[in-house]
């Protein structure tokens, strides 16, 4: 366990409350307001028009599917917790002692900073569309009389949920790849940094070792 | 206030529950919005409900309603109504301090017409969240308890119309709405009538939004009905409403007939199985089962042709006082209303004190409390919450529970949280500190819906665990921090020292920096304190209030006869059997006692805990184990009892002649002051608070710790005069009376709660203050 401070702790408490803030805060107000402009539109409608009893019920339907809809994004709240779970880990992992401090340069040689071949080619395949689909397993029922029909209810109801998820995979794979070509740029990067950082450090080094001897004829200079 | 234009009209429909009634108008008194009316619609009572009415003169509109009918008695209030917005609340419920201060706001809404908000039970022994954004399908299926507005959504059942519903103890309406709907269907006498009219809203087009806090709390009482939390009722009422439900709104919802059918047959076969099952088990004549179903039959039917062949006349009641009611509402508050004091809503029991200034709200923080196991902390809390109440202030406590609900014990609303480890992953690998942080968040939540809620102004926090740490970082209210030993105390005495504990004595630290105010128990924790957080306490930052506890009556004292020469004394220890309470300088001692008193008999009570403090690893055995070993000669001296409960301790003290604790170390020692409630003179050590508790040479005799000899020496000068033993033991007594009940500590308390209360709001309203 890395070193941790009283004051680390302050300053998650202090990220804690903030963060609770923002959720019951910012968004509520939002949300809030959709509803009272819903409100506001559902009076008007059914206070001044003229409205058949099915027309009635037609929009009181498309409202209370409204008022669903904005309860649904009520509870998108959860969602925003679980990515400001999300941050909290990550800053929790970017705050860590041993992984915020930089490894201290040696002049024995630069150590190589690098995600590695392997991961590259793992992301590589991760990325690729096919990666996202979805089989279907195999499945048998062996119920007499009802098997076969649970087992082709089953593998329908397994076709339909793929064949969504195919298609959210196809719309999900750009973004992928969009990510994996700036995190590969961002691997070259790195590695044109290190180069660079060797070639100095090759440099510096050279430099300490002509520095002795330079100072040893400035001291003869003198002495003369 | 920004919600003073709205005016409330409060409906309590009430049959035979006076005394549930007068709970509730006293808990009406401290209602934080001020301009509502108070309607009581009384059925045809036979109890003494008119003589209490009565005593609130005008202050209440009483109406009458002919019939027991619950749906009737509503219309009837509603019809004598004249706020904008009529609340209904039942004659067996409380409201929390800002119900109708919530219900406001949300009504600021101009196009809200219907709202509710959470009900919970609070009976101890049946405590549970009654109501919380249920809903309801057309079918008159019902769920009750959601834990977010997301699972209403889902379809849980075979009706296809879900709506969210309120609970009938727990609803307001906007007025005129709720007259031109038609009020209450009065077929309903009972049950499902609430979620009847908010089909009926929904489909008329208007917005019902019920919210998850506005909370009331529950008491179910007894009533023509139903007698409570038993299976004896008219129970053919309930399937009779929801018979009648399922057919008129399943009709409207188009469900199909035999939906409806199913239904309704469903309604009926779950009573009939109950009934089958309690005939079984004995608690159901059989006579009273053919009985109760054949009015589940004739009831049925009858729901059945008025839901198929009838067209309701709704609002049809009239008022039958013909009292020419003002256009505008008669306000309930008087002057005096902020002056009652706070009410137990269970058995109605309130303080006679008269007070000067409205009653405080306060929210005391400790981990284990009871009715559940607790611990010394929770103890002394429940004292203090005992106390505060009997001044007239209301508590509140936030304790740990494995599921949320709320208990009315002893004079405290217990707040019973479990805590989710959501939050301070980074300190997942130190358990202890990744706990603690969580559960003071938890608690901090909880605290935010008190105050939502129930208006607390200040919270009180032991320094144990620094419960509030996170609720005074967030500066939402003062917390004041009462002072025991503390964690890093503690572990300096076991030597125990890690990380885990270093931070959080740290914690502790930063609790008492951040704390409004700081309340120890002695002068002696003060300096313990300042000396083991290196911290500086300056005399206007705290104030000492010593432990208070119930004084037993007159009649429980035994005190020592001055003319006795026993043949047998018996000399009692109490505490957990550990390094730190002195068993072994009490081991030492008792040789040499029993060499110059044969006739001595010790009697130690309390948990071996040698495996924690290290003396299992020392010794590689228990206390009592390594008593029998090395003093086998003794043995038939000395009795372990072990654990004991609450009554046998109060047995042991009456009972025993000396008591004797040499703990090395006590920040107070709340066993020397229970020995002395029973007359009993106290032997102990000079340290930490007990020479301020024990008054040597007077109540007691004081020995250096660690000093068994001198321990003897003591115990035995005090055998050898029953006349001393008699006048210490009535001296403490006397002592105790004057300076250590626990309503002198509450009295305390409270003094400090308001001065702190009256700085942090002097402070908030002074915007040169940070």
């Amino acid at each position: 366990m890395p070193k941790v401070t009283p004051q680390d702790i302050l300053a998650d408490i202090e990220f804690e409350l903030m963060q609770g803030v923002i959720a019951s805060d910012e968004l509520g107000r939002g949300v809030v307001a959709l509803r009272q402009y819903q409100n506001k539109i559902r009076n008007e409608i059914f206070k001044t028009a003229q409205l058949s009893s099915t027309q009635r019920d037609i929009l009181n339907r498309q409202f209370r599917l409204n008022d669903m809809l904005i309860t649904l994004i009520q509870e998108m709240v959860l969602v925003i917790q679980a990515t400001q779970q999300d941050i909290r880990r990550i800053r929790g992992v970017a705050e860590s002692p041993i992984l915020s401090t930089p490894k201290p340069c040696t002049a024995a040689g630069s150590e190589q900073y690098d995600i590695g071949d392997s991961l590259l080619k793992e992301i590589d395949s991760a990325i690729k569309p096919d990666a996202l689909w979805v089989d279907i397993p195999p499945y048998y029922n062996s119920l007499p009389l009802i098997g076969w029909f649970i087992t082709r209810l089953r593998m329908f109801l397994h076709r339909l949920a793929a064949f969504y998820v195919h298609r959210l995979a196809d719309k999900q794979s750009p973004i992928n790849r969009t990510f994996a070509d700036a995190l590969l740029t961002l691997v070259q990067l790195c590695r044109e940094q290190q180069a660079q950082i060797a070639t100095l450090e090759t440099t510096v080094a050279l430099l300490q070792a002509q520095q002795p001897s330079s100072t040893e004829n400035a001291h003869n200079a003198h002495r003369h | 206030m920004t919600t003073d234009n709205i005016t409330f009209s409060v409906i309590v429909s009430t049959l035979d529950r006076a005394n549930s009634l007068a709970t509730l108008l006293h808990s009406l008194e401290h209602q934080s919005y001020p301009y509502f009316e108070v309607i009581v619609v009384v059925g045809p009572t036979q109890d003494n409900t008119l003589e209490i009415l009565r005593k609130y003169d005008s202050r209440i509109k009483v109406v009458h309603c002919p019939t027991a009918n619950l749906s009737q008695s509503r219309n009837i209030g509603l019809l004598a109504a004249r706020g904008d917005v009529v609340a209904f609340i039942d004659d067996d419920a409380i409201p929390c301090h800002r119900w109708l201060e919530q219900l406001a706001r949300l009504f600021q809404n101009s196009s809200l017409d219907a709202t509710g908000g959470a009900v919970y039970t609070i009976h101890p022994n049946h405590s549970t969240i009654q109501h919380r954004l249920g809903i309801a399908s057309c079918l008159a299926e019902q769920v009750d308890v959601l834990p977010s507005r997301i699972d209403s959504l889902m379809i849980l059942g075979r009706g296809t119309q879900w709506l969210e519903r309120m609970m009938g103890t727990n609803m307001a309406f906007r007025r005129e709405p709720l007259i031109k709907v038609g009020g209450f269907d009065e077929f309903y006498q009972y049950i499902a009538e609430e979620t009847d009219l908010v089909f009926r809203m929904i489909n008329a087009g208007m917005e019902v939004h019920p919210v998850k806090e506005a909370v009331v709390y529950h008491v179910p009482a007894s009533s023509r009905n139903r007698t409570v939390f038993t299976h004896q009722g008219r129970w053919w009422l309930r399937s009779r409403s929801r018979i009648y439900f399922a057919i008129k709104n399943g009709k409207a919802a188009g469900e199909p007939a035999r939906a409806i059918i199913w239904q309704s047959l469903r309604a009926l076969g779950a009573h009939g199985l109950w009934y089958i099952r309690l005939v079984r088990a004995r608690q159901l004549s059989l006579s009273r089962f053919f009985y109760l179903a054949a009015m589940e039959i004739v009831n049925g039917i009858d729901a059945a042709w008025h839901g198929l062949f009838t067209s309701r006349q709704l609002l049809n009641s009239k008022l039958i006082d013909n009292e020419p009611y003002p256009q505008s509402i008669h306000q309930y508050q008087n002057a005096q209303s902020h002056f009652q004091p706070s009410i137990d809503p269970i058995n109605g029991n309130s303080s006679s004190i008269v007070l000067s200034t409205p009653p405080l709200r306060i929210c005391l923080l400790s981990n284990t409390y009871p009715p559940l196991q607790y611990d010394g902390i929770g103890r002394h809390t429940s004292l203090l919450a005992r106390g505060l109440f009997e001044l007239g202030h209301t508590v509140h406590v936030i304790t740990h529970g494995d599921r949320e609900r709320v208990v009315f014990y002893d004079g405290a609303f217990v707040h019973q949280i479990p805590y989710a480890l959501s939050r301070y992953e980074r300190y997942k690998g130190m358990v202890n500190l990744y706990h603690a942080l969580n559960r003071s968040h938890a608690i901090y939540n909880q605290v935010r819906r008190l105050i939502l809620n129930d208006g607390i102004q200040v919270v009180d926090s032991p320094l144990w665990l620094f419960e509030g740490l996170v609720t005074a970082i967030s500066g939402l209210l003062p917390v004041v921090v009462h002072l025991q030993t503390g964690l890093r105390q503690t572990s300096e005495i076991n030597h125990d020292s890690n990380l885990t504990l270093d931070l959080m004595g740290e914690m502790e630290k930063m609790l008492l920096e951040r704390a409004a105010f700081l309340i120890p128990n002695t002068f002696s924790t003060v300096a313990a304190i300042q000396k083991a957080y290196n911290i500086l306490l300056t005399p206007e930052r705290y104030r000492v209030v010593p432990h208070g506890i119930i004084p037993v009556g007159d009649e429980a004292i035994r005190s020592c006869d001055p003319r006795r020469i026993s043949d047998k004394w018996t000399i009692l220890y109490v505490g957990r059997l550990e390094k730190r309470k002195g068993i072994n300088d009490l081991f030492q001692a008792i040789p040499q006692v029993l060499k110059q008193v044969p006739q001595a008999r010790f009697v130690i009570a309390g948990a071996d805990n040698s495996y924690h403090d290290g003396f299992q690893t020392e010794t590689g055995m228990d206390y009592p184990t390594y008593f029998a070993r090395h003093y086998s000669a003794y043995q038939s001296h000395v009795t372990f009892l072990g654990s004991v409960s609450d009554e046998k301790l109060a047995d042991l003290y009456q009972s025993c002649d000396l008591f004797v604790a040499p703990s090395r170390y006590e920040s107070f020692g709340l066993i020397y002051l229970e020995a002395m409630n029973y007359a009993k003179p106290v032997v102990g050590c000079r340290t930490g608070g007990v020479p301020e508790v024990v008054d040597d040479g007077v109540t007691g005799r004081l020995v250096e710790p660690g000093t068994p000899s001198a321990l003897a020496a003591a115990i035995v000068s005090l055998l050898n005069s029953p006349k001393q033993l008699r006048e210490m033991g009535l001296a403490g007594r006397q002592r105790l009376l004057e300076r250590f009940t626990y309503t002198q500590m509450a009295r305390q308390f409270a003094e400090i709660y308001q001065k702190v209360i009256a700085d942090f709001n002097a402070c908030a309203k002074d915007p040169t203050e940070v």
